[in-house]
């Protein structure tokens, strides 16, 4: 069940949250309803989900109990892996040892293909991090089985993040308030996201889907950087989107899920994009994974070593590709390039030179990460440089730059640049302006609250009649 | 109220709007069905009870399809959706049918997955000379197989709006366009007895545009002006046949034969059509005007007649892909009778009935002309689907 559904929108959402509240703010609500939610994509996995949770909780205890039992910790954080292996994994590698064994001249090796369960990386990755972070002591391991269960399973961000430690919100699950601010608070942040999935996102998929799925002579450079640009906005606005639903839902439960964005765009080096896109994952990885494996601490080339091997897993965690390793080992390179002297050169260049450089890198990033295949890359690059375009016939860029995308895309350029904004900072500027006039001073607070509430709704609105829409399929005319 | 108090109530109206909003599809999808739009599609049905394992696997896909065709006020909110956008942007849902310049709708393409594919054809966009050489041999095959049922056949190539309206085609779609399938293809038709037999009214129909909308603005098919000025030349220019009456028309607001694509998008059009009464001609739509033809007719669905009186006894048969339609009344100064079939469903038919149709149609009726009428875009396989339609076992 994704959230920008009918069934989760209008079905889900609402009745969750009457029990929720009816059953004064319930563990157990929580988990069966994940469970449900779970269940309702991935009906056979649910065991899966359920072992997860028994063997992380089991570990739990036990990592809790003998701290100093380092072997505990392993067997626990292997076979969290493991699972991850053999669910993601074991499909692509046989790809690669039936390729091997056919250059070698062998015939087929027997296949054992499993379907990919939802979630399976967050839910990984949280198992992981519960068990170092009490194996570090940052938090005591959770005795109550549904308490644990209701953590691995919150349904906000079970499939799709952001990646919630256990030690984020250790601190509420034995009991919360959802104040009316938090819950108005977290309802519009919900309503911000859905806006940015339905209305820019959705807008500009098409024409990227669309570019990305030409055959390679009818693509040209004009369509490759067009698709590539929709992608850019496609991809932040979909996941910043989703990952702004699951904090505004988190907060209208009483939790505080960590942020996942930070204007990633607006970096001005490929060093400080990681700091700010997918932050729940890009910390998780430096937490669990660069630290523990030296950082920085071991001299250049290990560092090197540590960054290359991070930011190749990084790509993997995303998928079982080629593309999603070069991608990881691109971001990587360029994390290494900065280091390398870089980062120096570019602190002196004017600051819109900066930020292209951040997007250009960017860009061609996201073309590998796109692209089905290395090869697609390969021609997409090709053409985005002027050789071997291909003639347009009926797909020119015109056909895809209609009016709606470019709104979409100049509303997300300017979104993304905008400062940080709030509704708190909004009273505080508007308050300062009209602070020789007391009536209009005292009036901001009413008037900014009910401005964004009713900017809320109305993106809440806009967002379920474009889903409507998606929902309406005329077949043609009978007559033809 | 004091300042805290308005910033509270507004707070609650909030959330309780909020709340509303997200319940309101889900709880009111018994009742609130909202506007009616004739989808074409048959709505997803409620998910049955699981009875097996497969069955419970496959349920929430069925809960999803129900859900997603069935909340509350969907179609209102379709309509609303799509009344912003065009007012916004000027734009339609997708990309089957599109607005391009000067107000008019197109149709890009007969099903959703290959949008543009129709107009690509007709504009000839990669369609290679070895495409055209077949088109041209299924025609002419078409053409022997017609006229061994009636030595008086003839073949109309309707030009749609991308042929007749370039000019109101989207600039890069304009560039596209300049030589069409039709202007290829023409050559390859002109010999032997087909080239007399076949007609494509675009000069006729492009002279007529002075007059009105020889395609109604927001329709695929055509109407009114276009449909007369190809009788015309038809009837006169290729029949030689004089008018025997002066036929009264009136005009009608229309929806647009596509407008439920788009639904919410105003696309009414005003359009020329035949006044039957005033000229005392017997006009019938539907399968009730072929009761001879029992169940069969209600199979072919896309069927009328026509008795004019004053017209003499001279009778027509048109066999048709979907543009048959608006063509039957102006021939009501020609023909005496005008039967006209589409011949889309005979497939449909068992091989009895569609033997019964060929009887009645060939042998009993004795049409002094047949005329098979097809669109610009369906030339390249129309001639074989409707052969076997008609002709097949």
């Amino acid at each position: 069940m994704v959230f920008s559904s009918p069934t989760f929108l209008f079905y889900f959402f609402p009745l969750f949250f009457v029990l929720y509240f009816v059953s004064g703010r319930s563990n157990a609500v929580i988990f069966l309803l994940s469970l449900l939610f779970y269940a309702w994509g991935g009906l056979t996995h649910v065991p899966l989900l359920l072992f997860y949770i028994i063997v992380n909780y089991a570990a739990g205890l036990a990592v809790g109990a003998a701290p100093h039992k380092r072997w505990i910790l392993a067997l626990g954080v292997a076979l969290n892996l493991s699972l991850l292996l053999l669910f993601k994994y074991l499909g692509f590698l046989e790809d690669q040892a039936q390729t091997l064994a056919a250059w070698l001249g062998g015939g087929p090796l027997p296949q054992f293909r499993l379907a990919l369960p939802l979630g399976i990386s967050f839910f990984t990755f949280q198992g992981i991090s519960y068990l170092v972070d009490i194996s570090r002591g940052d938090v005591r391991p959770q005795r109550s089985l549904l308490k644990f269960a209701m953590y691995k399973t919150m349904f906000p961000q079970l499939i799709a993040g952001p990646i919630v430690r256990y030690r984020q919100i250790a601190g509420k699950i034995d009991g919360r308030r959802v104040s009316l601010f938090r819950l108005r608070h977290g309802a519009m942040l919900f309503a911000l996201g859905l806006g940015q999935k339905c209305l820019l996102a959705n807008t500009v998929a098409f024409p990227a889907d669309a570019i990305f799925r030409l055959p390679d002579g009818q693509l040209t450079a004009g369509t490759a950087w067009l698709g590539t640009a929709c992608y850019m906005v496609q991809i932040f606005f979909d996941f910043a989107g989703y990952s702004n639903m699951a904090i505004g839902m988190g907060h209208m439960m009483g939790f505080s899920f960590p942020a996942n964005f930070n204007r990633p765009y607006c970096a001005q080096s490929v060093t400080e994009f990681w700091r700010r896109w997918h932050m729940s994952l890009s910390t998780w990885f430096r937490d669990y994974l660069y630290l523990p494996l030296g950082g920085n601490r071991g001299g250049v080339w290990r560092t090197y070593r540590n960054l290359i091997l991070v930011f190749l897993l990084c790509g993997l965690w995303h998928g079982a590709n080629w593309t999603f390793a070069v991608w990881g080992l691109y971001q990587g390179c360029f994390l290494i390039i900065e280091r390398l002297g870089v980062a120096r050169v570019l602190a002196g260049l004017w600051r819109p030179l900066r930020h292209l450089y951040l997007l250009l890198v960017v860009a061609a990033g996201w073309v590998i990460f796109r692209a089905d295949s290395l090869s697609q890359a390969g021609h997409f690059f090709a053409v985005m440089s002027g050789w071997g375009e291909g003639s347009p016939g009926l797909a020119p860029v015109a056909r895809y730059l209609t009016p709606s995308v470019v709104t979409a895309l100049a509303a997300a350029a300017v979104i993304t640049a905008m400062p940080q904004w709030s509704e708190r900072r909004l009273r505080a500027d508007l308050r300062r302006v009209l602070a020789t006039i007391p009536r209009a001073r005292a009036a901001v607070d009413g008037t900014v609250a009910i401005a964004f509430g009713a900017g809320s709704l109305a993106l809440v609105a806009a967002a379920a009649f474009s889903l409507a829409t998606n929902t309406y399929n005329p077949f043609i005319y009978f007559r033809f | 109220m004091p300042r805290r108090s308005v910033v509270r109530w507004s707070h609650l109206l909030f959330v309780a709007a909020f709340f509303g909003l997200l319940m309101a599809p889900g709880l009111a999808g018994h009742w609130w069905h909202g506007v009616q739009i004739a989808e074409n599609r048959t709505l997803a049905p409620p998910p049955q009870r699981p009875r097996s394992w497969q069955q419970l696997l496959a349920w929430p896909k069925q809960a999803d399809d129900y859900l997603a065709d069935h909340f509350g006020g969907r179609l209102d909110m379709v309509v609303a959706f799509n009344r912003a956008r065009y007012r916004l942007f000027g734009e339609t849902p997708g990309e089957q049918a599109v607005f391009g310049q000067h107000g008019r709708l197109f149709l890009t393409s007969h099903d959703a997955i290959h949008p543009y594919s129709l107009i690509g054809f007709i504009c000839g966009v990669d369609v290679a000379d070895k495409q055209l050489d077949a088109a041209a041999a299924d025609l002419d095959v078409f053409f022997r197989q017609a006229k061994s049922w009636a030595t008086e056949s003839y073949l109309m190539s309707v030009p749609t709006a991308p042929a007749l309206y370039g000019e109101d085609l989207a600039p890069w779609l304009q560039s596209q366009c300049s030589a069409t399938t039709m202007d290829r293809l023409l050559p390859r038709l002109q010999h032997g007895d087909l080239a007399n037999h076949l007609l494509y009214p675009r000069a006729a129909m492009a002279e007529a545009k002075s007059r009105g909308q020889v395609i109604p603005l927001t329709n695929f098919h055509w109407q009114g002006v276009g449909a007369e000025a190809a009788a015309v030349a038809f009837a006169e220019g290729r029949l030689g046949l004089s008018p025997r009456m002066t036929l009264p028309t009136r005009v009608e607001v229309e929806p647009s034969d596509i407008g439920q694509m788009i639904a919410g998008i105003p696309t009414a059009n005003a359009v020329r059509l035949p006044d039957y009464l005033a000229a005392g001609v017997q006009y019938c739509l539907g399968p009730a005007c072929f009761p001879a033809l029992g169940a069969a007719a209600n199979v072919i669905a896309d069927l009328s007649s026509l008795r004019s009186p004053q017209a003499g006894d001279k009778k027509l048969l048109i066999l048709s892909d979907s543009f048959g339609t608006a063509l039957v009344g102006w021939f009501a100064p020609y023909f005496g009778s005008v039967w006209h079939f589409s011949v889309s469903n005979l497939g449909r038919l068992s091989a009895d009935q569609r033997e019964a149709f060929r009887r009645q149609v060939f042998a009993d009726y004795r049409p002094d002309v047949v005329l098979y009428v097809l669109h610009d875009g369906s030339i390249h396989y129309w001639p074989k689907l409707a052969a076997q339609n008609l002709w097949g076992p």
